[in-house]
């Protein structure tokens, strides 16, 4: 049995770019749909998961998939906003509480989002390493912004520009990171928490500046008109937040008006959650209030329909490259009838030469069954985070 | 890689657990109930809440015994301990300039005088500026005394009654039975003041600091507000300043006993004092004595 191996083992390394192909294409064509179904089920459930933990969101009238993917995964380019005092009237309906949220601005591809110390306690977000954000200018990063941008807590992150060619737009700030959040293997891992204030400092509602009334302003003093001073623009700004410049930043008018980009509301109970969706429903239209969950359950069946129809195709083409292999096969033992006679001349039984012949066969399957299995493994556990890699850079 | 992979699996394994373990109550949220307690401002408002809420709950100030709490700044320490609080009551109209730089969440925060908004009085003198596009804007605002008006504190105890019914629903019969009864109180507080201070029409009165617009416009006694401190010798040209000022009879309303050199001024001046507390931080319990106090002093005058 040993030769015969031993043969067969010959033959395979004499072939073994011809094999090789063969094994790779039986590999991919059936890895990909156990893929294809492994990372549109995960994602389907990271995205159910979210959703079901945050049943309604809050936001201004729009598209409800937009507001749904922005309050819930921070991804979202609208500029559509709420005023800041919607958070006091949710709460006055006495049904729930409000968290704010505002995530307009981001630091590089990492979004800021503005919030309320009770969005940790929420979503049950643990600190690793630091303390919760308290003052202005700091924020708080997931575990994800922490390893990719290599911060720690002391670092700093400086807010990204909206846009390079707005040189009179909104300056960055920069933040001090005060706390790493431990991982949460969801968005929140790759999202940097500010206070809501912070955002609208980011966004030039309120700044700090130096005292306007003393006499080293002199030269930046254009007029005074009974109370009101009037300044040139060579006030320094601060574009960070200090302890020893905190006590100078200030908003503009009433910060009831400042925006906000959703709300998510957390009822009571069940029967205040119903009675919320029939007030938000029933009486506001200057307001939507989304069931995200249904929301992400309707993009998700779209999802869905396409990965079937993917995999059809997959299926498909996993047909034609197995008649392809057939015929490759067949071809190869017609190839090897002189090696057949040869081996039968020199002494070779039948049950030899058969095991010889079906080498080829069992191995290419084998081999391609066996990284099919292995690879699919590695999908499960590295397809999310790699896709979502390959989608960032 | 093997790190991550083995993290998850940790993860994972942990949750499950989690999941197997829990149960209807879970240990966190047992604390939570024993753990539980109000942050106020200032005095009056700890007072009114610990009178409404009972001993079950405490009811922390943050400021450090002998600072003014309008003045205070929370330390970051203060902050974290802010954020653990299940209410915060704040007084309104300006009391607490640092609200605009913490993080807190706002289903925490209870202002008390907002009801009566339209009653704060507005300050003059505020220095407004303008630079850049976003046009004028003043840093602050409105006097903040509020509760040296009791009818206004009794808005303010209406506030935190309201506030503390919602959050613990199970003990709003006992809470409303605690309003009524501090209501009464403040009420009587109102009257006492009102009576007190009819006589003190034939005075001019000076105000050691301008805390007293409430108090003032409540009863009646305008007055010319100066900046002294009890326990600081006032400069001759305050002293001045003071002299200067043309009346019959004078009469100096203090926050706190001044010093002996400064009654013994004044006394050489003819000018008569009294100390009115509005008592913003003092021990907890002993804020409706010291306004039953400053009753009886203003009464004394007579």
């Amino acid at each position: 049995m040993r030769d015969t191996l031993y043969l067969s083992l010959q033959y395979i390394r004499h072939h073994r770019v011809k094999l090789l192909v063969l094994t790779f294409a039986i590999t991919l064509v059936s890895w990909l749909p156990m893929a294809i179904q492994s990372i549109v089920e995960q994602t389907a459930v990271q995205l159910l998961e979210r959703a079901q933990k945050t049943p309604l969101v809050i936001g201004s009238p729009g598209s409800p998939l937009e507001l749904s993917l922005g309050s819930l995964y921070f991804n979202s380019k609208t500029s559509s906003t709420l005023p800041y005092s919607e958070i006091s009237t949710l709460e006055q309906t006495g049904y729930a509480r409000a968290i704010p949220l505002h995530y307009r601005f981001r630091v590089q591809n990492y979004s800021v989002v503005g919030t309320s110390p009770g969005y940790f306690e929420y979503r049950a977000l643990r600190l690793e390493t630091g303390r919760p954000v308290a003052i202005l200018g700091e924020a708080v990063i997931g575990a994800g912004v922490a390893s990719t941008m290599g911060l720690s807590v002391g670092d700093h992150v400086i807010t990204s520009p909206e846009s390079v060619f707005d040189l009179a737009g909104v300056y960055p700030l920069k933040m001090s990171v005060v706390g790493v959040l431990a991982p949460s293997l969801s968005p929140d891992d790759d999202a940097i928490f500010v206070d809501i204030k912070t955002s609208w400092v980011i966004q030039g509602l309120g700044h700090g500046h130096q005292e306007l009334n003393n006499h080293e302003s002199l030269g930046q003093i254009l007029k005074r008109e009974g109370d009101n001073i009037v300044a040139n623009a060579s006030v320094r700004q601060f574009n960070e937040v200090t302890r020893e410049n905190l006590n100078s930043f200030h908003f503009h008018g009433d910060t009831a008006n400042n925006p906000i980009s959703a709300i998510i509301p957390i009822p009571h109970s069940e029967k205040s959650a119903a009675l919320l969706l029939g007030h938000y429903l029933e009486e506001r239209d200057d307001v939507q209030i989304v069931r995200s969950r249904q929301i992400i359950a309707d993009l998700l069946g779209t999802v869905f329909t396409v990965r079937d129809y993917i995999i059809v195709g997959i299926g498909l083409i996993a047909v034609a490259t197995g008649f392809v292999a057939l015929l490759v096969f067949y071809l190869s033992l017609r190839l090897r009838k002189g090696e057949r006679y040869t081996l039968a001349r020199i002494g070779a039984s039948n049950l030899q030469i058969q095991v010889m012949m079906a080498t080829e066969v069992i191995t290419v399957l084998l081999v391609s069954a066996l990284l099919s299995f292995c690879l699919t493994l590695i999908t499960r556990h590295y397809g999310i985070t790699l896709m979502q890699q390959l989608l960032l850079s | 890689m093997q790190l991550r992979l083995s993290t998850i699996l940790f993860t994972a394994l942990f949750c499950g657990l989690l999941t197997a373990c829990g149960g209807d109550s879970t240990p966190s949220q047992q604390e939570r109930k024993t753990d539980s307690f109000i942050v106020a401002v200032n005095s009056p408002l700890q007072y009114f809440a610990q009178r409404l809420i009972g001993h079950e709950f405490e009811v922390r100030m943050l400021t450090p015994a002998g600072t003014d709490p309008a003045q205070w700044q929370p330390d970051i320490e203060d902050i974290l301990e802010l954020q653990q609080a299940e209410l915060i009551l704040l007084n309104g109209a300006g009391y607490s300039d640092w609200l605009n730089k913490v993080s807190l969440s706002e289903s925490q925060l209870v202002v008390t005088s907002v009801a009566a908004n339209d009653e704060w009085i507005q300050l003059e003198g505020q220095v407004s500026h303008s630079h850049g596009p976003q046009g004028e804007h003043a840093h602050s605002g409105y006097a903040f005394t509020t509760w040296m008006d009791m009818n206004l504190a009794q808005v303010q105890a209406k506030a935190v009654a309201k506030a503390l019914q919602i959050q613990w629903p199970e003990k709003q019969a006992d809470i409303e039975g605690n309003l009524a009864s501090l209501l009464d109180e403040l009420a009587a507080l109102d009257r006492g003041y009102a009576d007190a201070t009819t006589s003190l029409t034939k005075y001019q009165i000076v105000y050691s600091h301008p805390v007293y617009q409430y108090f003032s416009r409540r009863y009646g006694i305008p007055g010319i507000s100066l900046h002294w401190e009890p326990d600081v010798m006032p400069s001759d040209e305050q002293w001045r300043e003071l002299g200067g000022i043309e009346a019959d009879r004078t009469l100096f309303i203090w926050e706190a006993h001044p010093s002996s050199e400064i009654i013994e001024r004044m006394g050489e001046m003819g000018i008569e004092f009294v100390v009115v507390d509005p008592a913003a931080n003092i021990e907890i319990g002993r804020w409706i004595s010291v306004q039953r106090e400053n009753i009886a002093k203003l009464a004394a005058q007579k």
